[in-house]
């Protein structure tokens, strides 16, 4: 068994695992039980698995976990410790949800994306966005939803 | 949303039977157990305040669960959000159990109102005899009624127990409020599983865990019809986290459930099964099954066919002119973000298997069939899905799960990887359409023949729907569903043999039908030098119709509210405005039966570095009463993004038994880039409740095809649009 030491949502963890090359997305999904990262893939081409790595999307299905033990990794669960994270909000406000399944990607997307680009246009987002997919098409509403976070962030987007 | 209507006729018998018959089902409970205030199964109230809906009904993105509690929080007075949903599992209490057709909404509107009404209005007797007051001089809001003149006000929860203790109230003593009372019907509202979804806490089929469940991936046969010959799993075993390797026989093709023959590679985690399933050797029979299904189709179509209609009228006009075109849709998978998966547990008596499926029945059915169980010892546990689009109809991943589980004595998981979900599943037929129509003097269509061939999802899967002739109902109704009046029409069709798995897909033959109709309508149209939106306007039919789609099924036609709709799409989309240099406009109008509703689809594109770009869509719909406009609005954009999805991209091919495609990257999907702004116009309607499911997807696929059509200058007449054109990045417009 490999012992992979994570540090994920601010909490240091561990997770025992067969193999050493085992991807991040399964050492959340079976090794930590945190579901809220998604299985879509495998290829990096959905961006269901999409976590965030210091602050980076990143796709946890094609990232060894072993590449990151030193980094802070936060996943949909540890988005907002205490309350929901503005961007969360937004997503409610706009109704953006359909099946919701790829939505804990596109929201961890769209929280990078807010960090990096305060008030982002409408081809920042879809440039930002483009990698994850959404078969239920909630694509309009995700722009709606990422405007209206960027308007009424409250100075805080960083991830937990 | 997605679906069939073989399964809305399937629903629509278990309305009759189920009908509202089954009534106090929560009473007979034991005595120790405190009472439940339960008028009919799907609506309990509880004397500590619970109120809870149940419902056989599963929640895949489509709203079906937030619909159905707005329904009955409306007639209870309630605020929706206090009402609990609760997924009931496979049980013969509940009948039989199936989501789909665009259905669900539209078949249990009255049923979720009267429990509601009936559950109020007993609490209101017991209230009365309570306070000693007339009920009539009670109100209710919220869980609460009140007793204006004594000042009297209580929780609905005190009057639980009383409640109980009556007898059910007669149907006429039931009476719903009328639409000007409604404060949750129609109204903006939250939707149901929001919360949890957005903080990843909601839990689908695939995030299920069972103490001491293990994960296992299958190598199934790659050609279609293959057996298994030998296998070796020696390096299997040496990889780290394995557990077993199982063979599941399969079935023969075709078969109705469609399960291959595979090898299931058993491990700890999911990364270990996937692993030590690439460490796996196997050699499989060759397969005889190499059909070339596009080909085949073509030669079909070149027939006569079955005909599902015809007319002639004897004065009809002359023919000036005859326009022919021959229109080819290919295969397209449903690829649902969260692939098939299923978990299955056995103890050597009781089988339980916990699926997102639409058809716990069906696969509860397959279940007892293919393994041998007893049926009361297997039960089927439904859950949140993660998309669907008619995937989730089928039951061979669960049925996996299940024979794995009777192997393994152990709860045991599968996943299918995408490329299993692409290379091994159902698909939505492909089909080649001849259309011809003939010119009259006045420019007006007098004579109109479409011949369809396509695989039939019947004829696989239950062949004694398909009438003596061997027609097919599901593909009669949208070839027999012509909008526009021609005085000399004959439809036929051609449902192959079974060549490849094929699957029902949000609308399935709507799409090809509607799509070929309205590209070729529009090719007249332009042929005819007439605006298409006149054109089709000049041609709708003048009165309602009724489609004979075969001897016990008809689809209704009002052709006013197609007008109103195609009028409202018009004005939205500002049609009579100049076009902006470069771009064109696509129109496609289409109907659905969930019952009849209306779409029409207006689309501008133009081209960026030799790709198309959607830079603006107008959808307008007519869904009848919309009971939740947020949620018609998303079905109705979530509808044209398919739509436009499979116009632009999407293909499967078929090459030796084989699917040819394997990721996104060889079958993309529409991504947000290339997805514009979507106005929605829902016109006001009287109609009833309609599914919106379906409804838009058929013309939002001939929609963009017609804007590409002018925007290229030359017609599509296959899909996908892009594979025709180039390779390049398409972008959205601005």
């Amino acid at each position: 068994m490999h012992t992979f030491r994570l540090t994920v949502n601010g909490q240091p963890r561990t997770a025992e695992m067969h193999h050493p090359d085992t991807p991040l997305l399964w050492v959340l999904r079976n090794g930590m039980q945190l579901t809220g990262t998604k299985y879509g893939c495998g290829m990096g081409l959905c961006g269901a698995c999409t976590v965030l790595v210091n602050g980076v999307p990143t796709r946890a299905c094609v990232t060894p976990a072993s590449a990151i033990a030193d980094q802070s990794i936060t996943t949909i669960e540890g988005l907002s410790a205490a309350s929901p994270h503005p961007v969360q909000r937004a997503w409610i406000a706009e109704q953006v949800v359909q099946c919701g399944y790829c939505q804990s990607g596109q929201i961890l997307s769209a929280v990078a994306l807010l960090a990096r680009v305060p008030h982002p246009t409408d081809d920042e987002i879809d440039a930002a966005m483009a990698g994850n997919l959404c078969r239920c098409g909630t694509y309009p509403r995700i722009r709606l939803a990422i405007h209206r976070a960027a308007r009424e962030r409250s100075g805080s987007v960083e991830p937990a | 949303m997605t679906a069939s209507s073989c399964t809305r006729r399937e629903f629509a018998r278990l309305l009759v039977a189920g009908g509202v018959g089954i009534a106090f089902v929560g009473c007979g409970r034991r005595a120790s157990e405190r009472k439940a205030l339960t008028p009919q199964w799907w609506i309990e109230l509880h004397d500590d305040g619970r109120i809870r809906m149940l419902t056989t009904k599963v929640e895949m993105g489509q709203g079906a669960h937030t619909g159905l509690r707005t329904l009955l929080a409306e007639e209870l007075d309630v605020e929706p959000a206090r009402i609990e949903i609760v997924q009931v599992p496979s049980d013969p209490r509940y009948g039989s159990i199936i989501t789909g057709g665009s259905y669900t909404v539209a078949g249990w509107h009255e049923r979720m109102r009267r429990a509601g009404a009936t559950a109020r209005h007993m609490l209101l007797l017991s209230a009365a005899r309570s306070w000693q007051v007339a009920a009539s001089e009670l109100a209710t809001a919220d869980g609460t009624i009140s007793h204006e003149p004594s000042g009297r006000q209580a929780a609905y929860a005190d009057f639980v127990s009383l409640a109980a203790e009556l007898p059910a109230p007669g149907e006429d003593s039931i009476s719903l409020k009328p639409q000007a009372a409604w404060r949750y019907i129609g109204k903006p509202a939250a939707v149901a599983h929001h919360g949890s979804l957005v903080v990843g806490e909601a839990r689908y089929g695939i995030d299920l865990h069972v103490p001491g469940m293990c994960h296992a991936v299958l190598a199934r046969a790659p050609t279609l019809g293959a057996r298994l010959d030998t296998f070796d799993d020696r390096a299997c075993r040496s990889t780290p986290g394995f557990i077993a390797s199982v063979v599941l026989r399969g079935n023969e093709w075709p078969s109705q459930d469609h399960c291959r023959d595979a090898i299931a590679i058993v491990a700890a985690d999911c990364w270990s099964a996937l692993r030590a399933r690439e460490a796996l050797e196997v050699s499989w029979h060759e397969s005889a099954v190499h059909p070339d299904p596009m080909q085949e189709l073509q030669t079909l179509c070149s027939r006569p066919g079955i005909v599902c209609h015809e007319r002639r009228q004897a004065d009809a006009p002359a023919i000036e002119h005859t326009i022919t075109a021959e229109f080819h849709h290919p295969y397209v998978a449903h690829v649902p973000m969260e692939p098939p998966n299923a978990t299955a547990s056995f103890d050597g008596e009781r089988m339980e298997v916990w699926c997102g499926n639409q058809r716990q029945t069906r696969l509860k059915d397959a279940i007892v069939r293919e393994l041998g169980m007893p049926a009361d010892r297997v039960t089927v546990h439904g859950s949140l899905i993660g998309g669907s689009f008619g995937r989730r109809l089928e039951v061979d991943y669960g049925l996996e799960a299940a024979k794995l589980a009777q192997h393994l004595r152990r709860p045991v998981q599968i996943l299918w990887t995408r490329e299993d979900d692409l290379r091994f599943g159902l698909y939505r037929s492909a089909s080649v359409h001849h259309l011809s129509a003939g010119i009259g003097a006045d420019k007006r269509i007098t004579m109109f023949r479409h011949r369809m061939a396509a695989e039939s999802v019947l004829r696989q899967q239950e062949p004694a729907q398909l009438d003596t002739r061997g027609a097919d109902w599901t593909l009669a109704a949208p070839l027999v569903s012509l909008l526009y009046d021609i005085p000399d029409v004959r439809i036929e069709q051609h449902p192959a043999q079974p060549m490849v798995p094929c699957a029902w897909w949000r609308g399935t033959y709507w799409n090809n039908v509607t799509a070929a109709v309205e590209c070729f309508i529009d090719e007249v149209a332009q042929s005819c030098d007439e605006d298409p939106l006149s054109f089709r306007l000049r041609h709708l039919h003048a009165v309602p119709q009724v489609f004979e789609v075969d001897a016990d099924t008809r689809v209704t036609f009002d052709p006013a509210r197609m007008r109103r709709v195609l009028q409202a799409a018009a004005e939205h989309a500002d049609w009579s405005a100049p076009i902006p240099a470069g771009h064109a406009r696509g129109l496609a109008c289409g109907i659905y039966d969930a019952p009849e509703c209306h779409a029409a689809v207006i689309v501008e594109m133009s081209m960026i570095d030799d790709s198309p770009v959607l830079s603006r869509v107008t959808v307008a719909v007519d869904v009848g009463i919309a009971i939740n406009p947020q949620i018609v609005r998303a079905q109705a954009i979530g509808g044209f993004v398919m739509g436009a999805s499979a116009a632009l991209h999407e293909r499967i091919d078929w090459s030796r038994g084989q699917v040819t495609q394997r990721s996104f990257a060889d079958y993309p999907l529409l991504r947000m880039h290339e997805c514009p702004v979507i106005d929605v116009v829902i016109v006001p309607s009287s109609a009833g409740v309609c599914g919106v499911g379906e409804i838009v997807t058929p013309a939002a696929i001939a929609a963009v095809s017609n804007a590409m059509s002018r925007l290229r200058g030359s017609r599509v007449r296959s899909w996908p649009v892009r594979q025709a054109i180039d390779p390049g990045h398409p972008r959205r417009g601005g």
